[in-house]
């Protein structure tokens, strides 16, 4: 059976669920603070996703092509 | 993040970008494993550079001919640092060009090809929208931590520092067709509460976090409550979101404890408005993510249906195991 200092300790490790809740103010003012008013500048760059195609794009417009390649998608996960 | 926030904020090397290449991003982890032409081609583009090795990692900066001939390879962060590699691509693919004409060549490096000459596709890491989903962008920031001094003398490492300490991250959550269609009759899907517990209450401002296991969900509820009267036929409703999540490794070295706020509209039984808000006390990185707050920080989550510029076509983190993110696995769906 668990101690009560157990279960205390418990209850402080996962946080006891004395979170206060998430208002409809602030969850409005926290759409305004993360969510970008507008389009931030990495976003104006025009990512292609599908390597294929954008090959087939490169060598009919005769450029060559930039890949960003991470862990996670780059426009995305991180 | 970093770079996005650097390199790729910087206007010569967007109008470069823009102007001079066809830009091209890509998760490593499924090109390095696909085995169909675009694995193929990956592999074949990425294996060219010094250093990168698929037991290691793939993922950097290539500037390429469309037939995969690198120009350039480099994973190295920094503005000035793109700015060289870029100057060289170009200037290195001038000269092939000049080789190819010169030889009587045609300048194209190899003829379009059709789908059926790339051949079948490894659907095994294919990412399609579900038939009737809808893609929400989520948005995570650590918006109050007790953070340590910035280390100084190196000013590029200053920089990174102060740019993790704001970083808002971006995924996308999916909720599919049963899902909408309950909260579109104001109930708040058991399977919608689990799969944002698990895959999209974590800390990515710092690179990829790994997702919580069905044993770290100690709390995960969500409800909808109708505000005002039910009203008539055809007329919107609308609904408070309220849920609570309490994620915990066993020994508690990762944890989030946080509340749900927000707001669906609906009308017709379709979902106008979907807004939330998740709130709470995280502690701990994972592997990925160093560089943590010490203690406990309040880390928010924000959700919103997507639109235009939010990058739906990209698949969310967590349907890299797309069965267990949409809830498919026996004994791992939290019903």
């Amino acid at each position: 059976m668990a101690t009560t200092w157990q279960l205390l300790a418990l209850s402080v490790a996962f946080g006891g669920g004395d979170v206060p809740p998430v208002t409809r103010a602030e969850m409005e003012q926290l759409h305004r603070e993360l969510i970008p008013a507008k389009t931030e500048p990495w976003e104006t760059i025009g990512w292609r996703t599908d390597l294929l195609a954008a090959c087939e794009e490169a060598e009919k417009a005769g450029r060559p092509l930039f890949l960003w390649a991470m862990n996670g998608h780059p426009l995305g996960c991180v | 993040m970093l770079d996005r926030e650097s390199s790729f904020a910087d206007a010569e090397v967007i109008a470069t970008l823009k102007k001079r290449f066809v830009p091209l991003a890509l998760d490593v982890w499924y090109e390095e494993r696909r085995e169909d032409a675009a694995g193929e081609l990956y592999r074949k583009i990425v294996l060219q550079r010094d250093g990168a090795t698929l037991d290691k990692t793939t993922q950097g900066f290539y500037a390429f001919a469309p037939d995969g001939a690198l120009l350039q390879g480099w994973n190295h962060r920094g503005v000035d640092r793109m700015k060289q590699q870029l100057d060289r691509a170009l200037d290195a693919w001038k000269e092939r060009r000049g080789k190819k004409e010169k030889a009587g060549e045609p300048k194209g490096d190899a003829e379009a090809k059709g789908d059926e000459a790339q051949g079948a596709v490894d659907r095994r890491f294919e990412r399609a929208l579900p038939e009737g989903s809808r893609v929400v962008a989520v948005r995570a920031r650590i918006t109050d931590a007790k953070w340590p001094e910035i280390e100084r003398g190196d000013p590029l490492h200053e920089q990174w520092q102060e740019i993790v300490r704001t970083a808002t991250s971006l995924d996308h959550l999916w909720v599919d067709r049963d899902e909408l269609a309950a909260l579109a009759a104001g109930t708040f899907p058991r399977t919608l509460a689990w799969r944002i517990a698990r895959f999209h209450c974590i800390d990515n401002t710092r690179g990829e976090p790994p997702s919580w296991e069905p044993e770290h969900v100690k709390k995960c509820e969500a409800t909808l409550s109708r505000n005002g009267k039910e009203p008539k036929e055809g007329k919107p409703d609308s609904f408070s979101v309220d849920g609570a999540f309490t994620l915990a490794t066993s020994d508690g070295a990762l944890a989030y404890d946080a509340r749900m706020g927000g707001i669906v509209e609906t009308k017709d039984g379709t979902i106008e408005r979907l807004d939330l808000a998740i709130r709470g006390d995280f502690t701990g990185h994972g592997e990925f993510t160093q560089g943590a707050p010490p203690g406990t920080f309040t880390l928010a989550i924000v959700l919103s249906l997507a639109d235009e510029g939010d990058h739906a076509e990209v698949p969310p983190q967590g349907a890299r195991w797309l069965d267990d993110y949409l809830g498919k696995v026996k004994g791992r769906e939290g019903k």
